[in-house]
């Protein structure tokens, strides 16, 4: 698999609606395995990065772990970057193409 | 007594160019006949009897009565061998047959080796085609032997070594067959010992200093990491650390997936309306055709695998 990072969340579970810690993997800026909370800025390599920096605002697709009350494990997730800054993470609002996009974020403002 | 075989007579013809007494008898080159009587002399019809099947492989010299059985070699007492020396022998110089040492007998003799060549290239295809070991060697005996010697006085020998011909191809089939399968097993053994890793995987393991981790999940078993794989990591990585966990536990470099294979996992993934970008149906492609499993920490992509049924380990 090409590398991810991941973003740790504290949210509510859309199935059981408890709050609990989700771990969230995407797959945008340099893929090394961070790891980053919301707020957090995302790293850049030199080469071979997933999307460009400096972008307006980006979705990218997640991939959450199970849910620590009722084991839901909904198959995506957003996670949402401006200007390279982590500002949400959430429930597939279902607004995007993530199965046939060619890159594993959508950018959706330049 | 009169020697026959075809070079025999030119040598005759060279070495003895003039009348020439020898034990043999006189011979002119000339007149190209012997100068004595046959000694087998006339014959009447009562003292014949019939060569049949005088032999195994050639034919009858007298199988029905005729005028020329008065004299055994033809109507000349001086004729030999009925004026056939390229195909027949006398050398008892009371009876003729054909030899089958003579040029006929040396086509023969070709024609039956080119047959064996036939033969044994049929049977190497039958058996790359299927390992049915038993019939393979019956055949390949039976044939051979057939080929070898042909004729009908061989059909009775080929019934009576049948049975062990055919006992003995049991043996070997069943020898070979245990063989067969015990190479079998090992490569199932084989797979079933490798496992192949994601780029995940080994940043984990020789990036974040969790090799422990890595190695448990492994259980003893060899890695595998694919091309894509192996260039993710050394997109930051150390290509001699990899090296080095490779070579420590017996592991390698995976094949290369086809590119139709790749395609058809991206559209696999589509139809259950999943995603699989490129570079990760890469790395899975390598395990499919390596035949092994995938421990991955792509959540994603382990569910994907799961759904369709691709043998995959998750590591947390």
């Amino acid at each position: 698999m090409s590398a991810f990072n991941s973003v740790r969340v504290s949210m509510e579970c859309p199935a059981c609606g408890k709050v609990g810690p989700r771990v969230v993997q995407f797959k945008f800026a340099d893929c090394w395995q961070y790891e980053y909370e919301v707020g957090d800025i995302v790293r850049w390599a030199e080469r071979r990065n997933v999307g460009q920096p400096a972008l307006r605002k980006v979705v990218a697709v997640g991939t959450p772990n199970e849910c620590l009350f009722c084991g839901d494990c909904p198959d995506t997730f957003e996670v949402w970057v401006e200007l390279d800054k982590i500002v949400k993470v959430c429930p597939d609002s279902g607004r995007f193409d993530f199965v046939h996009s060619s890159e594993p974020y959508i950018v959706v403002e330049h | 007594m009169r020697q026959r075989p075809f070079t025999s007579v030119f040598a005759i013809f060279l070495i003895l160019s003039t009348s020439t007494s020898t034990a043999l008898g006189y011979y002119n080159p000339k007149l190209g006949r012997f100068m004595q009587r046959d000694p087998v002399g006339p014959v009447n019809a009562a003292q014949i009897t019939p060569l049949v099947n005088r032999g195994a492989a050639f034919e009858p010299v007298y199988a029905v009565p005729s005028p020329h059985q008065d004299y055994r070699e033809g109507l000349s007492l001086y004729e030999y061998v009925r004026s056939s020396p390229a195909g027949s022998v006398d050398p008892s110089g009371q009876f003729s047959y054909p030899d089958i040492k003579s040029a006929a007998g040396l086509a023969a003799s070709l024609y039956g080796m080119y047959d064996t060549v036939t033969t044994l290239k049929g049977a190497f295809a039958r058996f790359a085609a299927d390992l049915s070991w038993r019939n393979l060697a019956l055949t390949l005996a039976v044939e051979a032997a057939a080929t070898c010697v042909g004729g009908k006085a061989l059909d009775k020998l080929v019934d009576f070594a049948a049975p062990l011909l055919r006992g003995a191809a049991d043996k070997l089939a069943r020898g070979l067959r245990r063989k067969v399968d015990k190479v079998a097993r090992d490569a199932s053994d084989k797979v079933r010992r490798a496992v192949a890793l994601d780029a995940n995987v080994i940043v984990r393991a020789l990036d974040a200093g969790e090799v422990a981790v890595v190695d448990r999940a492994l259980a003893g078993r060899t890695p595998i990491v694919s091309i894509t794989a192996a260039k993710e990591y050394l997109r930051k990585g150390d290509a001699n650390v990899l090296r080095e966990f490779l070579a420590a536990r017996g592991g390698r470099i995976g094949k290369a997936p086809s590119e139709t294979l790749v395609g058809d996992l991206q559209s696999q993934a589509h139809i259950i309306g999943r995603a699989l970008h490129l570079a990760d149906a890469r790395v899975v492609g390598s395990a499919v055709v390596e035949s092994v499993p995938l421990l991955t920490k792509d959540a994603q992509v382990h569910r994907f695998l799961r759904a369709v049924g691709i043998p995959v380990e998750y590591l947390p």
